[in-house]
């Protein structure tokens, strides 16, 4: 499309001819303000909150409806002013005409904080006021469907909340109904807002006349601290915003990827947070009774050990100061690599040892796991698939896959059944954040358990699969760690640690390399376990992995990125075939 | 002095009819028409000058000539026959009787614009009007004027009478389509204007009842005969509603450019009681007030009044006496515009209703020097700042009957009731 050169406010910009004044403005840093227009959701031109000055032009613009080609005409590109007299004057009188009959009903709003009204008052308002009419009164609580309440005193009739509902779900719960200042939102009776996405509507309101039923009153929200995330919920992997305060989480919100989830989440990815707060395996328990750390990490060592048939480094927890297994990632510079005698030790044998893999986990809890496998259980077999059942899919964001890492875990070329391996028993089972005893997953695996000698279980929650290990040891949810997941496109998308680890849960990767130095002490000196971070990790993990092959997870950014060897590959090959083979039209 | 072109079939018995209408030379208009290329019936309608007559008078062949003359998307005329502006009843009286002129309006329109259905949108709360058209359009139908292969000509045309659900806001042209649609009635933002993107979609043009009527008698007898009447810029006739405190109400057609004093003294036989003119409105209830003494000096066409500072409107007078309370009869309006504003934009859903509450406050005698201010700076903020003009409309009439009758205004403050005694039996007041 062809681009033009506007003025805002003196200041030049080069857009799309087709691009409206709000989004313009947005480009220079300029907040117009606005009610109605939504990017995801189109001009409607309602509010008239964002009239604008154009140079030439009598009357207001609104900025929504106005478009960059619109400002040409044939002496040159008329200026737009956004903050001149005149239009503070405008947006002082919009906002008059809103508080008329608006209920004022700040001190005991959820909205209070992340408030339009609030904000545009404080900015361009704040004038004595002249309103002594009475105020008019309109239904407030209202269930308007399982999840949301309505206020109808406060809302501010911007349509988004049913142009979301038409245009987005095309389910059309909502409506206005009446005229003038009567006009009151309202569901079709024996059709309450209860789409799958409904919460999306108490996001786009840019007041408080829609707001979560579950998260009334629990949070003001200036509290709360905003995080970069994903949501776990599906394949989707839907960006996020995780918000907290004071070591819980409280609610998702959808951040903005056009290449992912545009601007919504659907309801039920928002509902997955509660595990990040309740029935928290906090820690260590052995046969469902806690012991600390330190001890624990002894334990799983020295069950490695014997299970492995590894006699060069520790067997007993005893050996070694516990001081170094739990407390440093630094305790390596003391312990001598030439202290070979590990590696006299003897090869180790994985043939009767399993670790069950889950598509939840992050890809560098994966990737720790596979190399904990492979250097530390002697090549154990390791696979996974995720056992929960599959969800239902829509046709719009939702996927039927459960899980956010399940591209993730067959990239590593780990998605296997385990349930043969599993089935035969042995004598080191273990399970890393998978919950295959859980409702609706894989109640059989409980025979299947049995056969093992020694069971550990690795995962953030309390569940059935926990209860059933004979050692289970708590890791740091997407919450509290960094990390990365892979979706359903294979794009590599990266959530970030918004608050401290609960008790001893550790970071999984950490945990693997700390079971790794008691186990063998020897090995913390450099590779294979010696990234302490997550950045060390990722060069490690781009290095050894070929579908990661060059990626650089620093420079991911908040939208992530196709995975560079899968959006690069057929690029390669095309040179490769150009220069290598035959050139086409001789063929 | 009244003039008949648009009415000169209304004294003839049963005019409503077709065979009446034939008998008059109808549908003779059309075949001139249809003799014509579309290009030269519409510079015919420019040549005539002929402007629209729903209320803001842009002139109807360049209307015409922004219809794109190739669409993917059918077009489509809608006949504005919703006619519920306060004060205008020209409309009905065409509709009742003379509607095969409506319906021979529509043919040379749709002709000349390449349309083949048209709509016709009628007041929710039209009874006659409406049967009479009904009936009208379904004789149409069954002598060959409408249909497949119009009278042989090889065109096709289709008709629907549609009756709106009674508001004030479908009588706007994007609101009418919404509703036509079958969605709520309310205005669409402009661009793009209906002319490009209209009714389902294609390019459609709305012209008022009175504007389509207009057309057979200047097909027939054209440009240059039809601008013999009214001035060099507003040529032709009007209809005039006068309501109110005149002698003889009604419709009168006279040809633009009329001194307001002819129709009201002579035409109208002057204020009834043998009182006086205290103030008048010219264009229907939206346009601006104009006193007793601005009205008897003005002429009745487009660039007068907008000299005058106010507008011809629909050509709906409300003539009042010098018994009336102006402070009442503002009251009344701006109640109607609170009621019927669509209530999508800020501006006009608040300002509508804060006037209304202003105003019958100080009717009642509850209100404060400080509201007169308060109100001219409500309608600074309603005007230009909305999707459609309603606001304006409602703006208008606030601010001119304050700034010109702030007297009387300012009288309710100080006395603590109304002054002319003379209250409606209003909810507000009998709450005393
Ligand atoms: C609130 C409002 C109500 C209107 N009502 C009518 C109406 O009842 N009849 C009408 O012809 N035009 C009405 N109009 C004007 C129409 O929008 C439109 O300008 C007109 O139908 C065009 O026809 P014309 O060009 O033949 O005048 C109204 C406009 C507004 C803003
Ligand atoms: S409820 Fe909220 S989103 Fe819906 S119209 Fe009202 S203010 Fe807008
Ligand atoms: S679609 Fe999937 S990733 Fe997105 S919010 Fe829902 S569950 Fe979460
Ligand atoms: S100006 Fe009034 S009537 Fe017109 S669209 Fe806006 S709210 Fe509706
Ligand atoms: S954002 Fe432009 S009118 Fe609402």
């Amino acid at each position: 499309m062809a681009e033009v050169t506007i003025q805002i406010d003196g200041r030049e910009v080069t857009v799309d001819a087709g691009m409206n004044l709000i989004e313009a403005a947005r480009r220079l840093g300029i907040m117009i303000p606005h009610f109605c227009y939504h990017p995801g959701l189109g001009v409607d031109g309602n509010c008239r909150m964002c009239l604008v000055e154009i140079e030439g032009q009598p009357k207001p613009a609104i900025a929504c409806n106005t478009f960059a080609r619109d400002l040409k005409t044939k002496d040159g590109v008329r200026p737009v002013h956004t903050v001149s007299p005149k239009v503070k004057e405008w947006q002082r009188a919009v906002l008059e005409f809103l508080f008329l009959n608006h209920p004022l009903d700040c001190p005991i709003c959820d909205q209070s904080g992340e408030c339009f009204l609030q904000d545009y008052y404080m900015a361009n308002g704040q004038y004595v006021s002249r309103l002594d009419t009475p105020k008019l009164h309109k239904r407030k609580v209202v269930d308007i469907g399982p999840r949301v309440k309505l206020d109808a005193e406060r809302c501010v009739l911007c349509g988004r909340c049913v142009r979301f509902c038409d245009a987005v779900t095309g389910t059309g719960e909502l409506s206005i109904v009446n005229r003038g200042n009567r006009s009151e939102i309202t569901s079709f009776p024996g059709l309450p807002l209860a789409n799958d996405y409904s919460l999306n509507t108490v996001d786009i309101c840019p007041v408080g006349a829609l707001t979560g039923s579950e998260f009334r009153f629990r949070k003001r929200v200036w509290l709360l601290s905003s995080t970069q995330s994903i949501c776990t919920g599906c394949a989707r992997g839907c960006n996020i915003y995780l918000e907290h305060a004071e070591g819980l989480a409280y609610r998702y919100r959808p951040r903005e990827n056009m290449e992912v989830n545009t601007y919504w989440m659907c309801d039920a990815g928002r509902q997955t947070f509660q595990p990040l707060n309740e029935e928290r395996l906090e820690v260590p328990e052995e046969r469902g009774k806690e012991i600390p750390i330190f001890e624990a990490l002894t334990r799983a060592a020295q069950w490695v050990n014997e299970a492995t048939g590894f006699t060069g480094g520790a067997t007993e927890g005893g050996r070694f100061a516990g001081g170094s297994v739990t407390g440093g990632n630094s305790a390596g510079g003391n312990s001598a690599g030439g202290l070979s005698g590990c590696a006299a030790g003897g090869e180790r044998d994985g043939s009767r040892v399993l670790v069950i893999l889950s598509p939840v986990s992050s890809q560098e809890t994966l990737f720790a796991a596979k190399r904990f496998a492979a250097e530390i259980l002697g090549g154990a077999g390791v696979a996974g698939i995720g056992t929960r059942p599959p969800g239902v899919e829509d046709k719009i964001l939702r996927k039927a896959d459960p899980y956010p890492n399940t591209a993730g875990l067959a990239l590593l070329g780990l998605a296997r059944d385990p349930e043969p391996e599993l089935a035969k028993g042995g004598r080191l089972l273990v399970i890393v954040e998978d919950d295959p005893l859980g409702e609706r997953q894989r109640p059989a695996w409980m025979q299947h358990l049995a056969g093992w000698e020694r069971v550990i279980y690795l995962g953030v929650n309390r569940n059935a699969t926990s209860a059933a290990a004979h050692l289970a040891l708590p890791v740091t949810p997407h919450s509290e760690c960094d990390g990365t997941y892979v979706n359903f496109q294979e794009r590599l998308q990266r959530f970030r640690k918004a608050i401290t680890p609960r008790g001893d849960a550790l970071w999984a990767p950490e945990l693997f390399r700390r079971i790794a130095v008691a186990a063998d002490p020897g090995i913390h000196a450099g590779r294979p376990f010696g990234w302490l971070s997550f950045n060390a990790l990722w060069k490690d993990l781009a290095a050894s992995e070929p579908a990661f092959a060059g990626t650089e997870v620093a420079k991911l950014g908040g939208v992530g990125q196709t995975l560079v060897t899968r959006a690069a590959g057929s690029a390669i090959d095309g040179v490769g075939d150009a220069a290598g083979g035959p050139a086409p039209r001789e063929a | 002095m009244e003039v008949k072109l648009l009415t000169r079939n209304f004294d003839r018995p049963e005019s409503w009819t077709l065979d009446a209408y034939e008998k008059a030379g109808g549908y003779r208009a059309w075949k001139t028409a249809f003799a014509l290329e579309p290009e030269a019936l519409i510079q015919l309608v420019k040549d005539s000058g002929l402007r629209g007559r729903g209320g803001a008078g842009f002139p109807t062949g360049l209307k015409w000539s922004f219809v794109p003359k190739e669409s993917s998307s059918p077009k489509y005329l809608c006949v504005n026959a919703d006619e519920s502006e306060p004060g205008t009843f020209k409309d009905r009286y065409l509709l009742e009787k003379d509607p095969h002129a409506v319906i021979e309006g529509i043919l040379i329109c749709c002709w000349a614009v390449g349309i083949h259905h048209a709509y016709i949108y009628v007041r929710g709360e039209f009874g006659l009007p409406l049967f009479r058209l009904r009936d009208a359009v379904r004789e149409a139908y069954a002598k060959g004027y409408l249909g497949h292969d119009v009278d042989g000509h090889g065109f096709d045309l289709e008709v629907t009478v549609h009756r709106g659900g009674g508001a004030y806001i479908c009588g706007e042209e994007t609101g009418l389509i919404e509703s036509l649609e079958g969605k709520k009635g309310q205005p669409r933002i402009k661009p793009p204007f209906p002319a490009v993107k209209g009714a389902f979609g294609g390019p459609t043009v709305v012209n008022n009842v009175e504007t389509i009527t207009t057309l057979p008698w200047i097909v027939e007898h054209g440009a240059a005969e039809y601008r013999k009447f009214g001035t060099e810029k507003s040529p032709g006739t009007k209809l005039f509603s006068v309501s109110g405190h005149v002698v003889r109400p009604g419709v009168y057609e006279i040809p633009l450019g009329l001194p307001c004093k002819e129709l009201v003294y002579d035409l109208c036989g002057g204020i009834s009681g043998g009182r006086t003119m205290k103030a008048n409105i010219p264009g229907g209830s939206s346009v601006p007030v104009l006193t007793g003494a601005e009205a008897e000096a003005v002429n009745l066409d487009y660039e007068s009044l907008a000299a005058a500072g106010t507008m011809l409107g629909s050509g709906g007078m409300i003539v009042l006496d010098d018994e009336t309370c102006m402070v009442w009869t503002l009251a009344v309006l701006e109640k109607f515009y609170a009621h019927e504003s669509c209530g999508q934009c800020t501006p006009c859903r608040e300002g509508t209703g804060w006037l209304r509450d202003l105003v019958y406050r100080l009717e009642a005698g509850g209100g404060k020097s400080c509201d007169l201010e308060t109100i001219l700076s409500i309608t600074r903020n309603m005007m230009g700042t909305t999707i459609c003009v309603l606001a304006d409309a409602a703006a208008m009439p606030a601010a001119s009957f304050v700034q010109k009758f702030r007297g009387e205004f300012e009288a309710h403050v100080g006395a603590g009731h109304c002054p002319m005694r003379r209250r409606p039996a209003h909810f507000l007041t009998a709450a005393h």
